[in-house]
C-alpha cells in the first residue's frame, strides 16, 4: 500500500466510525495514531501521541475560548439579556412581525457576549418564543426566526469558530472578528427583511399588536438593557482603549458580567456553578476534538493524502467559480450531518492549501466558512439550533415545522454567501478600514 | 532515503526558499541517495520542534532554544552573552553574522558540554544562525532614559525582561502574534524585537519611532538533527550534510540580515522615525549589559545547576575580534558560507562528529 | 464492585470541582493581570505561562470523564438511529472498546512524558521569572486515565446489559455551545 493510499483509507475509516456514533475526538486521535504507526513506524506514532495533546492545548490564544464560553453562560444563567428583548419588542411594535424582528435584534445583542450560536438560540428561544406564541404568531415563523437568529452568535464576536480558525490558519483573530461583525450585521438585516417580507405577503402569520406607546414610554423601556450594554461597552471600550488584548477580553468580560449579575442580585451560587460546570464540559469536549484534528493534520501531511486531495480539488476547480461552488457544496453537505467545529477541523488541513493556492484571502475565507458552517446548524436532518428550539417549545411545535420555518431564511443565507463570494470586499472592508 | 525538515515559519516566509535550496543541495551532492522534504509549519511549530525532532516526527528542525529553558541552558547562556558585541562597541555592520560564526564555532569545535547538552535531546547541532540585534519599536517618542521609565514594554525573553526592569520600565509578556494589536490599541508603549520582526509581524505598519542601539542582544536559531538519523547516515552523506549546513546557516543569517535592512528602510519610507537611542539611555543600557554579562554564569548556575559558565563566556568573548574581522567585508551568502566552511565545517570530522 | 463504582464517582466529583475551579481561577488571574498592568504598572508575573500551561491543560483534560458521564462528548447520531437494535448494541460496545484502547495508549504515553518532564524539571521562562511547568504534564495521564476507567466500566456494562446505554443520546444537561 502506498503512503497516499494509507492516508485515504484512514480518512475513509474515520468517516465510517464517525457516522456510526463513535466519539469524534477519540476517533480522530485513534485513526491518526494507528495511521502514523502503519506509515512511519511505532517511534513516530508514539512520539506524536506524547507531544501533540499537550502542545496543542497549552496555548494562550486558545484560553479565550473557555473565557468567552463562561461569559456567555453567565449571561444566560443570570438573564443578563432579558431586558434587551423587551426593549426591542417595544421599539419594533409598529412593524409587521415586530416580535420576530425583536427576537433577531435580541439575538444579535446576545451574540456580542456569547461565542456560540446554540447559546444564542437557547437564550432567545426561552424568552421570545413563548411571547410570540402568546401573540398568536404562526409557530413556524416564531420558532424558525429564533433558530436562525442564533447563527448570528458565531459571526458577531466573540466567536469560538473564528478563534479556532485564527489559531489554525494563522490569521489575526481581531481581523476575523471585524470581518465577522460585518457579515453578522448583514445577516441580521437580511433576516429582518425576510420576516418583514413574509408578514407583508401573509399578514396572518403575525397579527399586529395593539400596543400604542408614547416615545417617553419607549425610552423608559430601555432601562433594563443596561446590563448587556455595560458588558458590551466594557469589552469594546477596553479593547479599543488599550486596556486589554482580544485574548484577554473574554476573562475581563466574564468578570464584568459576574459583577453586574451580583449587583443586580441575579447571581446565586447555583447559577455561578452551573455556568462554570457547563464551561468546563464544553471546553473539554471541544478541545479533545481539536487535539484529534491536530494529530490528523500530521497524518495527512506525512502520508501525502492531504496534498493529494488538495491537488484533486484544485484540478477539479480550475475555474474559480467552479472551485467556490465546490467548496460551498462540500460544506453544505457536511453541515447537513456534522457539527460545525468537527467539520471545520476535519477539513481545514485539506482546504486551506486550496484557498492559499487559489490566491484567496484567508481572512475572507474564515468568515465565509463560519457562515457556511452556521447554515449547517439549521439545515435538516441534523440542525442543532432547531433541536435546541424544539427543546424549549416541547410538544407545541414539531421539528419538521421548525425546519419549514427556517427554509425561508436559508434562501437568504445562500444569497448572502454568493454575494460575499463575488464581492470579498464586503467581508474585508471593516478590518481594512480600522487598520 | 528522504529526510524531513520541519520549519516553524509559514510557507510564505522569506526563509522558506533557503530551506528549499538546502534540500536541493543535499540531493544533488549525494546524487539522489539522500533527499529532503521541507515542511513549512505543516509538521511542527516552533514550540513542538524539540520534542518533535527528539522523537523523530521530523528529522531536522530549526530549534528556538530559548523556548526550552531547562533543556538548553548552555545554548541559551551563550546567546544571552551576545551582548558582548554591543559592549565591544564593534564597528562591524554585521554583528549578528559574526556572532552566528562565533556560536557555531564554539558549539561545533570547542564545547564538549554543549555537544552533550544537544545529545541529551537525542539531537546533533548543525550550526547556529542569529537574528540581528534587538531594537526598540515605540508608539511614543523616547528621547531620554527618564522617558522610558514606567513605560509598558513587550519583552520576548528573559534577557530583555531583565533589561526592561533595569530601565525601570514595566516588562509585559505577550505572544508575538498579539503584539501588533497591543501596540495599536495602546496596551503597549514599546516592543523589543529584531528588525526582521518589524516586517514579519507587520509592526512597521503601526510603530512611530524605531530606536537602534538598545537593548541589543540577539536571538539564536540553530538547526538540529535527530541523532539516530544522523548516526544512520553514511560518512559520505554526513560530510555532504555538514557542507550543505554551512550554506544553510549562511543563507539564513544573510536572509535575516537583508530582511532587517529592508524593514528599517520601510520604517523611514513610511514616514516614521528611525534613530539611535539617546546617549544617556545607551549609557544606562551598556551599564546593564556589563553587569548582566558579569552575573550571567552565576545566574545559570543558580537556576539550572550549570557548571563552567564562566569559561564559556570567556571563550565566546575571545572569538569576537577574529570573527568581526572575518565577516566585515562579506557581501553575500556564498562568501559567508565559504568562511564558515573554512573556519568551522571543514574542521568537523564527519567520521566522529555526533557519533 | 459497588466500592469501585463509588470510588469512581468520587473521583469524577473531584475532577468536576477542579475543572470548575480552573474556570474561575483563569478568569480572576487574567483580570488581575490586566488590572495590574493597566492601573498599577505591575502585571501579575507569569500569567501567560500559568494560564496556558496549567489552567488550559487542566480544563482540556480533567473534565473528560465528567463530560463522558454527562454524555457531552460529541458524536453523530444520524445513521446510528436507523440501524437495527442488535447492530446498535454491537456499535455501542465497539465504540467503548475503541475509546478505551485509544485512552489506554494515550494515558501510558502521557505518563511517560510526565515522568521525563519531572526528571528534567521542565520550566518556561516568562519575563525574568522561571515558571516550573513539569507538574502540568501530569494533568494529561490523570484526566485521560480517569476517562479510561469510566469507559472500561461502560464497556463492561454494555456487554452485561446491552440496553442500558442504548438510549444515551446527546447531553443530559443543556449543552449550549458552538
Ligand atoms: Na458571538
Ligand atoms: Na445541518
Amino acid at each position: 500500500m502506498s503512503d497516499v493510499a494509507i492516508g485515504l483509507s484512514g480518512l475513509g475509516i474515520l468517516f465510517v466510525l464517525i457516522a456510526l456514533r463513535f466519539h469524534i475526538g477519540f476517533v480522530l486521535i485513534g485513526v491518526s495514531f494507528f495511521g502514523l504507526w502503519l506509515l512511519r513506524g511505532w517511534g513516530l506514532a508514539w512520539g506524536s501521541l506524547g507531544l501533540i495533546p499537550y502542545q496543542f492545548t497549552a496555548n494562550w490564544v486558545l484560553s479565550s475560548i473557555p473565557m468567552f464560553l463562561f461569559l456567555g453562560y453567565i449571561s444566560y444563567y443570570t438573564n443578563l439579556t432579558a431586558g434587551l428583548f423587551s426593549a426591542a419588542r417595544v421599539w419594533t411594535s409598529a412593524l409587521p412581525g415586530g416580535l420576530a424582528i425583536a427576537s433577531i435584534f435580541g439575538s444579535a445583542g446576545f451574540a456580542a457576549v456569547s461565542g456560540s450560536s446554540l447559546a444564542c438560540s437557547a437564550a432567545m428561544g426561552r424568552i421570545a418564543v413563548p411571547e410570540m406564541i402568546k401573540h398568536k404568531y404562526h409557530p413556524e415563523l416564531a420558532t424558525g426566526t429564533v433558530a436562525v437568529a442564533g447563527t448570528i452568535g458565531a459571526l458577531i464576536p466573540p466567536s469560538i469558530i473564528l478563534i479556532l480558525y485564527g489559531v489554525i490558519a494563522q490569521v489575526s483573530v481581531s481581523d476575523l472578528f471585524l470581518g465577522g461583525t460585518a457579515v453578522g450585521i448583514m445577516t441580521m438585516v437580511g433576516y429582518v427583511l425576510v420576516v418583514f417580507l413574509r408578514v407583508k405577503l401573509n399578514p396572518s402569520l403575525a397579527p399586529m399588536r395593539d400596543e400604542t406607546m408614547t416615545f417617553a414610554e419607549r425610552v423608559y423601556h430601555l432601562k433594563d438593557t443596561w446590563p448587556i450594554l455595560l458588558v458590551m461597552l466594557g469589552i469594546f471600550g477596553g479593547l479599543f482603549g488599550g486596556i486589554f488584548t482580544p485574548t484577554e477580553a473574554g476573562a475581563v468580560g466574564a468578570s464584568l458580567a459576574c459583577l453586574i449579575a451580583l449587583l443586580r442580585g441575579d447571581m446565586t451560587l447555583e447559577r455561578f456553578s452551573d455556568a462554570a460546570r457547563d464551561t468546563m464540559t464544553a471546553t473539554g469536549s471541544l478541545i479533545i476534538i481539536a487535539v484529534g484534528a491536530s494529530l490528523l493534520t500530521r497524518f495527512l501531511v506525512l502520508s501525502g493524502a492531504g496534498d493529494y486531495l488538495s491537488e484533486a480539488i484544485i484540478a477539479f476547480g480550475a475555474n474559480p467559480v467552479l472551485l467556490m461552488a465546490c467548496v460551498i457544496l462540500v460544506y453544505l453537505v457536511l453541515g447537513m450531518f456534522l457539527e460545525p467545529i468537527g467539520s471545520m477541523l476535519l477539513t481545514l488541513p485539506i482546504i486551506l492549501p486550496v484557498i492559499d493556492d487559489a490566491g484567496w484571502s484567508l481572512l475572507w475565507f474564515g468568515v465565509v466558512l463560519t457562515k457556511l458552517l452556521e447554515i449547517g446548524m439549521i439545515t435538516p436532518p441534523v440542525g442543532m439550533n432547531v433541536f435546541v428550539i424544539k427543546g424549549v417549545v416541547g410538544k407545541l411545535v414539531s421539528v419538521g415545522a421548525i425546519f419549514r420555518g427556517v427554509a425561508w431564511f436559508i434562501v437568504f443565507d445562500l444569497l448572502l454567501v454568493v454575494l460575499i463570494s463575488i464581492f470579498p470586499g464586503m467581508v474585508e472592508f471593516l478590518p481594512a478600514l480600522l487598520k | 532515503d528522504t529526510l524531513s525538515y520541519a520549519s516553524g515559519w509559514p510557507p510564505s516566509a522569506r526563509v522558506t526558499p533557503v530551506f528549499e535550496k538546502y534540500a536541493d543541495t543535499i540531493e544533488e551532492r549525494t546524487n539522489g541517495d539522500l533527499s529532503m522534504k521541507i515542511y513549512p509549519l505543516s509538521l511542527l511549530n516552533f514550540l513542538e520542534a524539540n520534542e518533535g525532532v527528539k522523537n523523530g516526527i521530523a528529522d531536522l528542525a530549526t530549534m528556538l532554544t530559548p523556548y526550552f529553558a531547562a533543556e538548553y541552558p548552555r545554548m541559551n547562556m551563550l546567546s544571552e552573552a551576545s551582548s558582548v558585541m554591543a559592549l565591544e562597541g564593534n564597528e562591524s555592520s554585521v554583528p549578528a553574522i559574526a556572532y552566528a560564526g562565533m556560536m557555531t564555532e564554539l558549539v561545533m569545535l570547542d564545547c564538549p558540554s554543549c555537544q552533550d547538552e544537544v545529545k541529551r535531546q537525542n539531537q546533533v547541532s548543525l550550526g547556529v544562525a542569529m537574528t540581528p540585534p534587538y531594537l526598540m519599536a515605540c508608539m511614543t517618542e523616547i528621547t531620554s532614559a527618564e522617558e522610558l521609565k514606567g513605560k509598558r514594554v513587550r519583552a520576548g525573553g528573559a534577557f530583555w525582561s531583565r533589561w526592561v526592569e533595569a530601565m525601570e520600565a514595566v516588562p509585559v509578556s505577550l505572544s508575538i502574534n498579539e503584539t501588533f494589536e497591543a501596540l495599536e490599541q495602546g496596551v503597549l508603549d514599546c516592543s523589543l524585537g529584531t528588525a526582521p520582526d518589524l516586517d514579519n509581524f507587520s509592526l512597521n505598519e503601526v510603530v512611530k519611532h524605531v530606536y537602534l542601539g538598545a537593548p541589543s542582544g540577539m536571538f539564536p536559531f540553530p538547526t538540529n538533527m535527530n541523532l539516530n538519523r544522523w548516526q544512520g547516515l553514511s560518512e559520505e552523506q554526513r560530510a555532504v550534510m555538514l557542507d550543505a549546513s554551512a550554506e544553510l546557516i549562511a543563507g539564513l543569517a544573510w536572509e535575516y540580515h537583508l530582511t532587517g535592512q529592508q524593514a528599517l528602510e520601510d520604517v523611514v519610507s513610511g514616514g516614521n522615525e528611525l534613530t539611535e537611542v539617546s546617549d544617556d539611555l545607551r549609557a544606562k543600557s551598556r551599564a546593564f549589559l556589563q553587569s548582566d554579562l558579569d552575573a550571567l554564569a552565576g545566574a545559570y548556575k543558580a537556576n539550572f545547576g550549570m557548571e563552567g559558565g564562566d569559561e564559556l563566556v570567556q571563550k565566546i568573548s575571545a572569538l569576537a575580534p577574529r570573527w568581526i574581522e572575518l565577516v566585515e567585508d562579506v557581501n553575500g551568502p556564498d562568501e559567508l558560507a565559504e568562511i564558515l566552511k573554512r573556519e568551522i565545517f571543514s574542521k568537523v570530522d564527519a567520521k566522529t562528529y555526533g557519533m | 464492585m459497588k466500592f469501585l463504582a463509588n470510588g469512581l464517582t468520587l473521583l469524577e466529583k473531584l475532577a468536576s470541582f477542579a475543572g470548575m475551579a480552573c474556570v474561575v481561577l483563569m478568569m480572576i488571574h487574567v483580570t488581575a493581570d490586566v488590572a495590574g498592568r493597566s492601573f498599577f504598572g505591575h502585571p501579575v508575573p507569569g500569567t501567560i505561562t500559568v494560564v496556558s500551561s496549567f489552567y488550559m491543560v487542566a480544563l482540556s483534560f480533567i473534565p473528560l470523564a465528567v463530560a463522558e458521564r454527562l454524555n457531552a462528548h460529541i458524536s453523530v447520531d444520524i445513521i446510528f438511529e436507523r440501524l437495527p437494535a442488535w447492530m446498535k448494541r454491537a456499535l455501542v460496545s465497539l465504540n467503548y472498546l475503541f475509546v478505551t484502547t485509544v485512552l489506554a495508549f494515550a494515558t501510558v504515553r502521557t505518563w511517560q512524558v510526565a515522568v521525563d518532564k519531572t526528571n528534567i524539571g521542565a520550566a518556561i521562562q516568562q519575563g525574568t521569572a522561571m515558571v516550573p511547568v513539569w507538574q502540568s504534564y501530569w494533568l494529561l495521564p490523570v484526566g485521560l486515565g480517569l476517562m479510561a476507567l469510566l469507559c472500561v466500566t461502560k464497556l463492561g456494562l454494555s456487554l452485561v446489559n446491552p440496553d442500558a446505554l442504548l438510549d444515551e443520546q446527546g447531553p443530559k444537561t443543556e449543552n449550549i455551545y458552538e
